[in-house]
């Protein structure tokens, strides 16, 4: 399947889960950054310009599925992708654990971030008291989904990438 | 010599974030194939949504029986005081209606002969930045515009700021961007009030001069005029008059509808037409 093709489907269906199932899946109000985490995911595994394309679109379709002016999320999520991608290397050979608390944190920054251009373009809701809290929640809650969602992803935006190729220079603990 | 690789990342960043800027600006220069975009894609996933939603419902109750435990169990014990209140308390409920048809039977008001459509709520929309937003089941199809006002029996809720196809979502008078002129039933000052964010309270705070004579309890309503809602329609009692206020007065109304507990609204239609009249 063309990767495009492919990307467009794991929108789609993204956009029904986030307007579904993750609305009501709420912890003191705040759920599940489901758009946010494929952004940050395609960065991961896309490379800065694949990532920066598709976390775009996925702006655009969170837009959609959450009713803000359309461009805010747009704005946000490639600058996310771009970041995490630049970062990947760091932690690719991390532990899980490690990997999770990053993911997190790439959550946490995406949803800060996003409600400061918000209040800039003049949404109040954005950025509200709450939202300490509301980033962290949404971090854990996004990251618990983060595994299942990476495969979906890996295999969504890495067809015809060059395969990765492990080295192994002599003497290297690795 | 600049290093190809590493700059094209920064190239096509810089041109979607050009981009996106382009369509924030289209957006709120009220650029209509932008609102229609995201109207289509919410209209197109809507049936899915719909099945989704079915689907996970055991999944959802199960979810709210472990995580909003609390807030299920408060619910109830909200609900049975509710009752005990209306039931010992029926005469003064009494006595309040008899006043509130007086004040309003003083001024004509006849708000709930305006013609609406009765929705039901659906839930609040996606996301974590939707505070003050619900969303109904009702949309263009049942002949819903948007920025028609919505209200129940116990008075103004919000207007409708979205309308798709099958349904809407209602800004609620608490939201901070939420403003309406109101009248106060006594003095007939006419000012603007708005959506602070607090839940239940609205304030006034532009209009009403520093020495009207306001007092607590004192019935609002709205006042009409180039508002997108009708006249006369109840927003509730004033709270705090703010009677010590030097220069600026920002009067606490505390809204007649309750709406952390709505379950249906009435969205009334034909908004222009009502206020005009």
């Amino acid at each position: 399947m063309n990767t495009w093709l492919r990307v467009l489907t794991l929108l789609i269906v993204a956009a029904i889960l986030q307007s579904s199932i993750f609305t009501e899946m709420r912890i003191n109000g705040m759920g599940v950054e489901l758009l946010l985490l494929i952004a940050i995911l395609s960065g991961y595994h896309g490379g800065p310009v694949r990532g920066a394309y598709v976390s775009f679109w996925t702006g655009l379709v969170n837009d959609c599925v959450v009713a803000s002016p359309l461009g805010i999320h747009a704005l946000i999520y490639p600058v996310i992708a771009v970041a995490v991608s630049n970062l990947e290397e760091r932690f690719i050979n991390e532990k899980r654990v490690i990997r999770a608390f990053g993911v997190a944190l790439a959550v946490a920054t995406g949803v800060l971030l996003t409600a400061a251009v918000g209040h800039i373009f003049g949404e109040k809701t954005f950025n509200t008291d709450s939202l300490p809290e509301t980033a962290i929640i949404a971090a854990v809650m996004t990251t618990f989904f983060s595994k299942p969602i990476s495969r979906i992803v890996n295999w969504t935006v890495s067809s015809g990438m060059p395969q990765e190729v492990k080295t192994r220079i002599a003497g290297s603990s690795r | 010599m600049p290093n190809r690789s590493s700059d094209r990342p920064r190239v096509v960043l810089l041109v979607l974030m050009a981009a996106a800027l382009t369509l924030l600006t289209a957006q709120f220069r009220e650029f209509l194939p932008v609102d229609d975009f995201q109207q289509g894609f919410r209209d197109v996933i809507s049936p899915f949504r719909k099945v989704v939603d079915r689907s996970t419902d055991p999944f959802q109750t199960v979810w709210n029986g472990i995580f909003n435990y609390e807030e299920v169990s408060d619910e109830n014990e909200r609900l049975q005081m509710e009752i005990a209140r209306m039931r010992g308390k029926e005469l003064r409920d009494e006595a309040d209606r008899e006043l509130l048809e007086r004040l309003l039977g003083e001024v004509d008001i006849d708000y709930l002969e305006l013609e609406t459509v009765v929705a039901r709520i659906i839930g609040v929309p996606g996301g974590n930045y939707n505070s003050h937003v619900v969303e109904i089941n009702k949309g263009t199809d049942d002949g819903l515009e948007e920025g028609a006002g919505v209200i129940t029996k116990a008075g103004l809720v919000g207007y409708l700021y979205e309308v798709d196809r099958s349904t809407s979502l209602v800004r609620l008078a608490t939201h901070p961007d939420f403003r309406v002129g109101v009248r106060l039933i006594n003095s007939q000052d006419e000012g603007l009030a708005r959506g602070n964010g607090s839940v239940g309270v609205l304030i006034l705070d532009a209009g009403i001069n520093i020495d009207t004579e306001v007092s607590i309890g004192e019935v609002v309503v709205t006042s009409g005029g180039r508002s997108i809602f009708p006249q006369d329609i109840p927003v509730g009692r004033v709270n705090d008059p703010d009677k010590e206020a030097d220069y600026a007065r920002s009067i606490e109304i505390d809204l007649s509808a309750s709406l952390e507990n709505l379950s249906f609204l009435n969205v009334i239609l034909e908004a222009r037409e009502n206020q005009s009249k």
